[in-house]
């Protein structure tokens, strides 16, 4: 009897250490800021997303364990501009109205130096396509901070209208300051 | 009247749309004739196809692919890609039936006794039919079309697909198969123009390219037809028009960004060349041919005039903003 209780006590311990260990953030359009900035040769518009929900998850505390999932809602697309949100979420950019939403999914994080090197899989308009990026990522806490700027050539997603006019290379920009 | 657009815009039509298209076809068109009038339908075939993939060719890509060689719509479309993704790919097997159809048709013509005439016109257009009833769901795949709003969509396009294919493919077999081709350019023009006060650029472009396209096989065609009986058949093209004109204009609706421009408008340009189809009875056609000439333009010009207009009351063109 005392050995049964003993093993179940074990059993539970142990459990609960593995629990424990995994640190849950949820993603929200809130402590998430994902932003761009495309450029043209007589200026640059800005825009981004309002809203997504997703989550990340850190091993034992672990940076290098980081793993995280993002569905972004393309329709909650903003710019600075009123008329080019318009025309930024038809089928010529990102054809809201037939891909509803975009997706990241980080699949490696590596740590390189003072900083990371993240490799996901973002999924637009339908394609996915592997992007590696560096950022810097810290936990304070009980928050995960994570803050990156790399472009994106849009072209590999499909998404070519105005080449020549608008230049290929999107800067993305990727801030989240997310409790557990 | 809206202001004229700005001057590199034209310029890079011009370069990206109106050359390639009008340019291609024309060139092509032109290679056929060299074979003799027998080839002009099929000339017209390929060289609506040229005209296309020149328009749609996206240049310097390292190293050149399928997905990074597209400019306007993908080459290879994935099984959940929108329809209008698909549009090039019904265009072609449209084409391919049309051609095919219309050969077996000829060789039915020639050997089936005489009690069974209607036999070659069944072997011609149920191939046809079959073909517009599996293009059709191909033009209405994405998450845009599921919407019950756009329910009856596939139906909309099979009927104005096969009205558009059965008028124009009589009447491009017709002494005025160069000046239909007119026409047809004109009807495309005026699409670009309605589709780009509903914002959309790629479609615009892409109604361009085939406006162009025709244009061009009416200048080659025209040039070849040195004397009024000579006829110069360009009806090889017909097909990929019953595509891309109802498939552009009433197919990719449900895509489009919010926009002010009345259905109607869409609806007006699609089915514009129905209006043709009195010239089809010989007692209008043997009518004095300058009459027939003023009458045609006048019917095909007038709901394209209204739809355009009806356009920009409701919306600004994007430079305008």
């Amino acid at each position: 009897m005392l050995r049964c209780l003993f093993a179940t006590t074990l059993l539970a311990a142990i459990s609960l250490t593995a629990i424990a260990a995994d640190t849950k953030y949820t993603l929200t359009g809130e402590n998430t800021h994902i932003t761009f900035v495309g450029k043209k040769p007589d200026g640059k518009h800005t825009g981004g997303f309002k809203k997504l929900t997703g989550s990340a998850i850190i091993v034992d505390g672990k940076i290098e364990s980081l793993k995280a999932e993002v569905t972004i809602d393309t329709d909650s697309l903003y710019s600075d501009d009123a008329k080019l949100t318009g025309h930024l979420k038809s089928p010529d950019f990102f054809d809201v109205k037939n891909h509803p939403t975009a997706t990241f999914k980080i699949t490696k994080v590596e740590k390189a130096d003072k900083i990371y090197t993240v490799t996901g899989e973002l999924t637009l308009l339908g394609k996915t396509k592997t992007v590696t990026f560096p950022a810097s990522i810290a936990t304070t806490g009980d928050a995960v901070l994570v803050s990156t700027s790399f472009p994106i050539d849009r072209t590999l997603w499909g998404m070519t209208y105005g080449k020549g006019k608008i230049e290929d290379k999107v800067e993305l920009t990727i801030k989240v300051t997310a409790k557990k | 009247m809206p202001p004229p657009p700005p001057l590199k815009d034209v310029l890079d039509a011009l370069q990206q749309d109106v050359l390639p298209g009008a340019g291609g076809a024309a060139l092509v068109m032109c290679l056929f004739l060299l074979l003799g009038r027998w080839s002009a339908a099929l000339g017209s075939a390929v060289a609506i196809a040229v005209a296309f993939m020149w328009s749609n060719f996206l240049p310097g890509s390292d190293p050149p692919d399928w997905e990074n060689t597209s400019r306007l719509l993908h080459w290879k479309p994935d099984k959940d890609e929108p329809g209008y993704q698909w549009l090039p790919r019904a265009a072609l097997l449209l084409v391919l039936v049309g051609l095919v159809s219309r050969w077996v048709g000829l060789l039915a013509a020639h050997f089936l006794p005489a009690r069974f005439w209607w036999g070659s016109h069944v072997l011609v257009w149920l191939p046809r039919i079959v073909a517009v009833g599996m293009v059709s769901a191909w033009l209405v795949l994405g998450n845009a079309a599921e919407a019950p709003v756009w329910a009856h969509l596939r139906w909309e396009l099979i009927a104005a697909m096969l009205l558009v294919w059965f008028v124009l493919d009589a009447l491009a077999r017709s002494e005025i198969s160069s000046q239909l081709a007119v026409y047809l350019a004109a009807i495309f023009y005026a699409g670009a123009a309605v589709l780009l006060y509903s914002h959309n650029g790629t479609f615009m472009e892409l109604a361009v390219v085939i406006g162009s396209a025709m244009f061009g096989i009416a200048v080659a065609a025209g040039l070849a037809k040195t004397s009024a009986d000579a006829k110069v058949y360009a009806s090889g093209a017909i097909p990929a028009v019953a595509a891309f004109l109802p498939g552009l204009l009433l197919g990719t609706r449900p895509s489009h960004p919010d926009n002010k421009v009345p259905d109607i408008c869409f609806w007006l340009v699609a089915l514009a060349p129905l209006l043709l189809a009195p010239f089809l009875l010989p007692r209008v056609s043997r009518q004095n041919r300058w009459l027939l000439l003023v009458l045609r333009m006048l019917l095909v010009l007038t709901p394209l005039i209204v739809a355009v207009l009806l356009a920009g009351q409701h919306e600004k063109l994007p430079y305008e903003e």
